[in-house]
C-alpha cells in the first residue's frame, strides 16, 4: 500500500472510531456518561477557557515575553478588577462580558512571547491522578459551604442584578471580589462548572509553574518535590476543584516572589496588590516578597519600597473606596460592623490547639500531628513531608545560598500564618513558598533522606486523600449523570428542602433573609443576609436591631426567611467567658425564636432548618 | 341577585344582617323549609364550596358566620355581579327571634334553628396529672413527633420512628424497618415512598407485605385514617387504600410538609393554588365526587389540617377550627396557635399548642388545657389521653374526666335550647340531648349535669362509637373506671 493510501486509511479508521464514540455515548440506552452531562461539562470547559485565553492574551500583551503563570495570573488580575469596575457602574451584563473577552484576547494579536509548559510523563502520571477526582469535584454540583454562601454565590448575584450588591445585607459581596468578577463571567458563558474549571485550570498553570521555578531556583527535584507536597496536602487538594480564592492567591503570590527574587519591581507590584486583593491572608507572603526586594538596600530604599507599597495597594483600594463610598469600614466585613461593639469577625482562638508559646513552638508538629479535617483543630490536614523536611530546609539554608531566599520567605509567609486564626487554609496563599521549602531540603537532604520525604508523603496520603477521594467517589455519580443532582444536593447543602421550598412555593417576587443558614447559591429569588463566620450578619441584625429584627427585615421587603437552628455550643469558644458568649451568641438566638414566634408562621421546615413566612408575605 | 330583601314572613326567625361580603354572592334569609341534616344544594351558576356556618342551633342574639368560598378560577369573571376577590367569603348575622331561619346563596342554603338560650362561657378545665414515657421520649428529628396512632405513642430511635409504646397497657415494642416521615392514624404507621415505605400495625413490628407502594416520598408526611392513605405530591393528592392496589390522583396543589388528613371517605388538604393571593387554603373531597373543594378559601393562612371521626380541624391564624363534614356546622375559637407544627384532632376535640401565655401550652377545644411551668409542645390527643412533648421528655397525660356539652358538635339536642343558670354553661336542650362518641377502649363512668349537680350514672365499655343519652338535656362527663 502507498503512504498516500496508507495515511488516508488511517484518518478514515480514526474517524470511524470517532463516529463510534459519538454513537455508543449518545445511542447506549444507559450510557455511562449521559449526553447531558457531556455537554455541561463542554460548555463549562469553554466558558473556563474563554477567560484562561482573554486573560493570557491580555497578560502576554502587558509583558511581551513572559512564563504562561505570569501571563495569565497577570491578565486574570487586570480582568478581575476591570469586571469589578464594569459591575461597580451596574453594566455587568452578558454583552458587556463578551466585549471584554474580546477585547482582551486582543492581546494575541501583538504576538507576546508566551513560554508555554513543558510536562514530562511523570507529570502527565500525577495530572491524571490528581487531575481526574479535582475535574469530578469541578464538574459536580456546588456542595461545599464557602462556593454556596461566597465564592459561587456572589458570582451568581453579579450576574442576576447586574451589578455589585454589599453593606450590612450582603456582606460577602462587600469583600475584594477579583476573582469572583472572574467567577461571574466565566458562569455568564458556561454555566455552574465554569467558575470551578477556571479555578482548575489556574491551578495546573501555577502547579506546573512552581514546579519549573522550583527546578530552576533550587535544582532538580525541588520543583516536583513542592508540587507533590502541595498535591499529597488535603487542604490543597480538595480546593483543586472547588472554586475559591486561596490558590489564586497563591499563585499571586507566588508570581510576587518571583518578581521579587529576579528584580521586576513593577511586576512584583502588581502580582502582589493582585495576591492582597484576593485573599487578606496572602499578606505574609506579600511581605516577604518585599523583605527580597529590600534586601541590602536599607533606609535609603524606603520611597522605592513606599511607591511599590502604593503600587500593591492600588489593587485592593477601588474595594476599600467602594466601601467607604457607602459608608462602610474599607475593610468590611472583616472589620467594622456599625453599632455593634465587640461582634469579632473571627476569633483566632477558635482554630488549632492554643497560642501559648509552647503551642507556637509546637505549631509546626501540632498541625500535622493532631490536624482534623472535621474540628477547628487546624480543620485540615498537610502532608507529613513538611514536617520531615524541617531538618533539611536548615541544612539547606546553611549550604545553599540559593534557597535562602526562599526559605526565608516561606519562614515570614509561615510565621505571619501562625500569626491569625490557625486555620491550614489560611496557610494556602503561602502553600507555594512552603511546598519550594520541601523542595530545598529535598536537594539538601542525601538520596536516603529524600527517600524519608518520600516515604513521609506516601504514608500521609490516606489521610489527606481519604477526606478527599471520598466524598469525590460520590459525586463522581450524579457528574456523569448516573444519580440526580438533587439527591446529592439534598445529602450535602445543610437546609436543602427549605430551600427547595422557597424556589417551588414561593412566589417569584418574595424576598428571602437567611438567618443562621448560607446556600444562598441555590436560592432562586432575592436574599439578604446569609452566613459568614460565626453567623455575623444574623447575629449583628439581632444585636443591633433587637425586637424590631424582623420588623426591619419587613420594611425592606423580606417576605420569608430561612432560618437554621445552630445550637451554639460552649464548649467551641472555650476562650469566651460565659456572659460574653451569652451576650453575643446564644442571647441573638433565642431572640430570634422568640421574634419569629410572634411574627412569623412556620410553613417548612425539615431537620434544623425552617422557612418562615411574615404576614402578607406571598400575598 | 346581591343581598336579597325580602320581608320574612310571620313567625320566622329574624336576623340582622351585619354584613356580607359573600364574593358578592347574595345570601337570603326568611322561612323555609329546614333541610334535613343541614344538607346543602349547589343549583349556582357561580362556581361554589360547601357552605359552613358557625352554629346550626345559635341562642337569640347570637352572632353567626356563614361562608361559602367560590370555587372558580381567578380573576373572577366580571359577568358575576359582585364578585369580591379582596373581601373574602364571610358574611356575619346576629339572630334575633327564636325559629327556623333559612339562609342561603344562590342554590345553596342551610336552615337554622335559633333558640331562645344558648351555652356561653368557657368549658370547665379538668385536672390532668401527667407521667413521663421514657421509651418514646428520644427527641425526633421533625419536632412533629411523637405522636399517637391510635392508643399507640410512636416515638423515635434515632431518625426512624421505631418505637411504639401502647398507652393503656405499658407493651413496649420496636418497630423493624420503621420509616422516618409516616403518616400516623388509627394505631398504624404508613411510610411512603422508596427507602419509607411500609405499613406497620403495632404490637406487630414488621410492615404488611400488602402495604400500597407509591413511587415518590412526596412533599408532605402522608395522612392515613388507619385504612386509607393519601399523599401530597408536587401537583396532586394521591389517595389509596394502605393494603390496595389502586390509587387515584386528584388535582391539587398541596403545600409540601403539612400532611393531608383522612377520616373515612374524605380527605382534606391545605391547597397552595391560590397561594399568592390568598395563602393556604383548605380542601376537601368525599370519595364520591370527581375533584376536590375548597372548605375554606380566603385571605389568611389556613393550615395543618386534621380529620377524624367526621370532623375537619385546622390551624388560622389567629383562631382554631373544626367543622363537622356531614353537617357544615363550623366551631372556630379564637387562638393564638402561633407557628404551631400540626393540630391533633380526636372527633370534634382539637388540640393546640397554645402562644398566648407567659410559655407555651397545650389547649384543647373541649377545656383541656396543660398549662404547666414550661413550654409543653406537640400534642395528641385520644379520648382522656393527650401526649405531648416538655423538655426532653414524652408525656402522657390523663384528664380526670372529659366533658361532653350540649352545645358540642357531637351533641344531638332534642327540644330547644333553654337558659338555665344552674346547667354547665348556662343552657341546656328541652327533652334532652344524645351524644355521640368515639371513645377508646376501657369502663367510662357516665356522669350527667343535673342542675348543679353531676349524678353518677351507669359504667359504659369503651372502644367504640357510643351513643349516651342526657334526659335533662345538659353535659355529661365521663370519668375513666378505676
Amino acid at each position: 500500500m502507498s503512504p498516500h493510501r496508507e495515511r488516508l486509511g488511517g484518518q478514515l479508521a480514526a474517524l470511524a472510531a470517532l463516529a463510534l464514540l459519538v454513537a455508543v455515548f449518545t445511542l447506549d440506552p444507559t450510557p455511562a456518561v449521559s449526553p447531558d452531562a457531556i455537554l455541561r461539562a463542554a460548555r463549562g470547559l469553554a466558558g473556563a477557557l474563554i477567560w484562561i485565553l482573554a486573560a493570557t492574551g491580555l497578560g502576554g500583551a502587558i509583558l511581551g515575553s513572559s512564563s504562561l503563570a505570569g501571563a495569565l495570573f497577570l491578565g486574570t488580575g487586570v480582568l478581575g478588577l476591570g469586571l469589578f469596575g464594569l459591575a461597580w457602574v451596574g453594566l455587568f451584563s452578558g454583552p458587556a462580558l463578551g466585549g471584554v473577552a474580546v477585547a482582551a484576547s486582543c492581546g494575541w494579536l501583538l504576538r507576546p512571547k508566551i513560554e508555554l509548559p513543558k510536562l514530562d510523563a511523570a507529570g502527565w502520571a500525577v495530572a491524571l491522578v490528581c487531575g481526574a477526582p479535582a475535574l469530578i469535584n469541578a464538574l459536580a454540583p456546588p456542595t461545599d459551604t464557602d462556593e454556596i454562601y461566597q465564592h459561587l454565590a456572589i458570582p451568581s448575584q453579579l450576574l442576576h442584578v447586574r451589578g455589585l450588591l454589599g453593606g450590612l445585607l450582603h456582606p460577602d459581596a462587600s469583600r475584594p471580589i477579583p476573582v469572583h468578577t472572574l467567577y461571574a463571567a466565566a458562569m455568564s458563558f458556561g454555566g455552574e462548572p465554569a467558575p470551578k474549571l477556571l479555578h482548575l485550570l489556574w491551578a495546573a498553570v501555577g502547579l506546573n509553574h512552581l514546579r519549573g521555578l522550583g527546578d530552576r531556583w533550587l535544582g532538580a527535584p525541588a520543583g516536583g518535590a513542592a508540587a507533590l507536597t502541595l498535591l499529597g496536602s488535603y487542604t490543597f487538594a480538595r480546593e483543586l476543584g472547588l472554586a475559591y480564592n486561596n490558590l489564586p492567591a497563591a499563585w499571586w503570590g507566588l508570581l510576587a516572589v518571583e518578581a521579587a527574587v529576579a528584580g521586576r519591581r513593577k511586576e512584583l507590584a502588581a502580582y502582589a496588590g493582585m495576591a492582597l486583593a484576593c485573599k487578606y491572608t496572602a499578606a505574609p507572603v506579600v511581605v516577604a516578597a518585599y523583605l527580597i526586594t529590600w534586601r541590602g538596600l536599607g533606609p535609603r530604599a524606603v520611597p522605592t519600597m513606599a511607591a511599590l507599597t502604593a503600587g500593591a495597594l492600588a489593587w485592593v483600594a477601588p474595594y476599600w473606596l467602594r466601601n467607604a463610598s457607602e459608608g462602610l469600614h474599607p475593610l468590611f466585613p472583616y472589620a467594622g460592623w456599625p453599632e455593634a461593639e465587640g461582634i469579632v469577625f473571627t476569633y483566632n482562638e477558635r482554630y488549632g490547639l492554643g497560642r501559648d508559646w509552647a503551642s507556637m513552638l509546637l505549631l509546626p508538629w501540632n498541625m500535622v500531628v493532631h490536624a482534623e479535617t472535621t474540628s477547628y483543630k487546624f480543620l485540615g490536614q498537610v502532608s507529613p513531608a513538611g514536617l520531615l523536611a524541617i531538618p533539611g530546609m536548615a541544612l539547606a539554608a546553611w549550604s545553599r545560598p540559593a534557597a535562602r531566599p526562599v526559605l526565608a520567605a516561606a519562614a515570614v509567609a509561615f510565621v505571619g500564618w501562625a500569626l491569625g486564626p490557625h486555620w491550614l487554609r489560611y496557610l494556602l496563599p503561602a502553600a507555594p513558598l512552603l511546598g519550594l521549602a520541601v523542595g530545598a531540603a529535598a536537594v539538601a537532604l542525601p538520596s536516603w533522606g529524600r527517600a524519608v520525604l518520600v516515604i513521609g508523603g506516601v504514608l500521609g496520603l490516606p489521610a489527606s486523600w481519604g477526606p478527599w477521594l471520598g466524598p469525590t467517589a460520590q459525586e463522581a455519580a450524579v457528574v456523569v449523570g448516573a444519580t440526580p443532582r438533587e439527591t446529592l444536593l439534598k445529602e450535602r447543602v445543610p437546609g436543602w428542602g427549605a430551600i427547595e421550598y422557597i424556589n417551588k412555593y414561593t412566589e417569584s417576587d418574595a424576598r428571602v433573609a437567611l438567618l443562621f443558614s448560607w446556600p444562598g447559591y441555590y436560592v432562586e429569588r432575592p436574599y439578604v443576609l446569609g452566613s459568614v463566620e460565626d453567623h455575623v450578619p444574623a447575629r449583628h441584625l439581632l444585636l443591633t436591631q433587637g425586637d424590631a429584627a424582623l420588623t426591619t427585615l419587613r420594611d425592606l421587603g423580606v417576605t420569608h426567611a430561612v432560618v437554621g437552628e445552630v445550637r451554639f455550643l460552649k464548649k467551641t469558644y472555650p476562650f469566651l467567658d460565659d456572659e460574653r458568649f451569652r451576650r453575643e451568641f446564644t442571647e441573638p438566638e433565642a431572640a430570634l425564636g422568640e421574634l419569629l414566634l410572634k411574627e412569623g408562621t412556620v410553613v417548612f421546615e425539615e431537620g434544623r432548618y425552617a422557612v418562615w413566612r411574615f404576614p402578607d408575605g406571598d400575598r | 341577585m346581591f343581598f336579597s330583601t325580602r320581608l320574612a314572613p310571620p313567625r320566622a326567625g329574624r336576623v340582622a344582617l351585619l354584613g356580607v361580603c359573600l364574593l358578592g354572592l347574595g345570601l337570603g334569609y326568611g322561612a323555609g323549609e329546614a333541610q334535613e341534616g343541614g344538607r346543602l344544594s349547589s343549583e349556582a351558576a357561580v362556581p361554589l364550596g360547601r357552605l359552613s356556618v358557625s352554629s346550626l342551633r345559635p341562642g337569640v342574639g347570637q352572632e353567626v358566620w356563614v361562608e361559602v368560598p367560590y370555587a372558580g378560577p381567578f380573576p373572577a369573571d366580571p359577568a358575576w355581579e359582585g364578585v369580591d376577590e379582596e373581601r373574602g367569603t364571610l358574611a356575619r348575622l346576629i339572630t334575633q327571634a327564636p325559629g327556623a331561619v333559612r339562609v342561603g346563596a344562590f342554590g345553596l342554603s342551610t336552615t337554622l334553628q335559633v333558640q331562645p338560650g344558648a351555652n356561653r362561657g368557657p368549658l370547665p378545665n379538668p385536672k390532668a396529672p401527667a407521667r413521663a414515657l421514657p421509651f418514646v421520649s428520644e427527641p425526633c428529628d421533625d419536632p412533629r413527633f411523637p405522636q399517637l396512632s391510635g392508643l399507640w405513642a410512636i416515638g423515635c430511635d434515632g431518625q426512624p420512628l421505631s418505637r411504639a409504646e401502647h398507652i393503656l397497657d405499658g407493651e413496649q415494642v420496636s418497630l423493624e424497618g420503621a420509616p422516618v416521615r409516616p403518616g400516623l392514624g388509627g394505631g398504624v404507621l404508613y411510610g411512603a415512598g422508596p427507602g419509607d415505605h411500609g405499613l406497620w400495625r403495632p404490637p406487630s413490628v414488621v410492615s404488611s407485605p400488602e402495604a400500597h407502594r407509591v413511587p415518590e416520598v412526596g412533599i408532605a408526611p402522608p395522612g392515613t385514617d388507619g385504612v386509607t392513605g393519601a399523599l401530597s405530591v408536587a401537583d396532586a393528592l394521591w389517595v389509596f387504600e394502605l393494603e390496595g392496589r389502586l390509587r387515584e390522583s386528584l388535582r391539587a396543589r398541596p403545600a409540601p410538609w403539612m400532611p393531608p388528613a383522612v377520616d373515612g371517605p374524605w380527605v382534606a388538604w391545605v391547597e397552595l393554588g391560590e397561594a399568592w393571593l390568598f395563602g393556604e387554603d383548605i380542601y376537601v373531597r368525599h370519595k364520591d365526587w370527581r375533584e376536590g373543594a375548597p372548605l375554606v378559601r380566603r385571605a389568611g393562612s389556613q393550615r395543618h389540617v386534621a380529620a377524624s371521626e367526621g370532623f375537619v380541624g385546622w390551624i388560622e391564624d389567629a383562631a382554631v377550627c373544626v367543622e363537622s363534614l356531614e353537617t357544615g356546622e363550623r366551631r372556630c375559637v379564637p387562638a393564638s396557635p402561633g407557628p404551631s407544627r400540626r393540630l391533633s384532632l380526636w372527633g370534634a376535640v382539637a388540640c393546640w399548642e397554645d402562644y398566648g401565655g407567659e410559655d407555651i401550652d397545650v389547649v384543647c377545644s373541649d377545656g383541656l388545657a396543660l398549662r404547666r411551668p414550661g413550654h409543653q409542645h406537640n400534642p395528641s390527643r385520644i379520648g382522656p389521653w393527650l401526649l405531648f412533648r416538655e423538655g426532653n421528655q414524652t408525656l402522657l397525660a390523663q384528664a380526670e374526666w372529659i366533658v361532653l356539652d350540649d352545645d358540642d358538635l357531637r351533641a344531638a339536642p332534642v327540644g330547644a335550647t333553654l337558659a338555665d343558670p344552674l346547667a354547665l354553661r348556662g343552657a341546656r336542650a328541652e327533652g334532652g340531648v344524645r351524644y355521640t362518641v368515639s371513645l377508646p377502649p376501657g369502663e367510662v363512668i357516665v356522669e350527667r349535669r343535673v342542675g348543679e349537680d353531676w349524678v353518677l350514672g351507669e359504667t359504659i365499655e369503651g372502644g367504640a362509637v357510643v351513643q349516651i343519652e342526657a334526659p335533662h338535656g345538659d353535659a355529661v362527663r365521663l370519668r375513666s373506671a378505676p
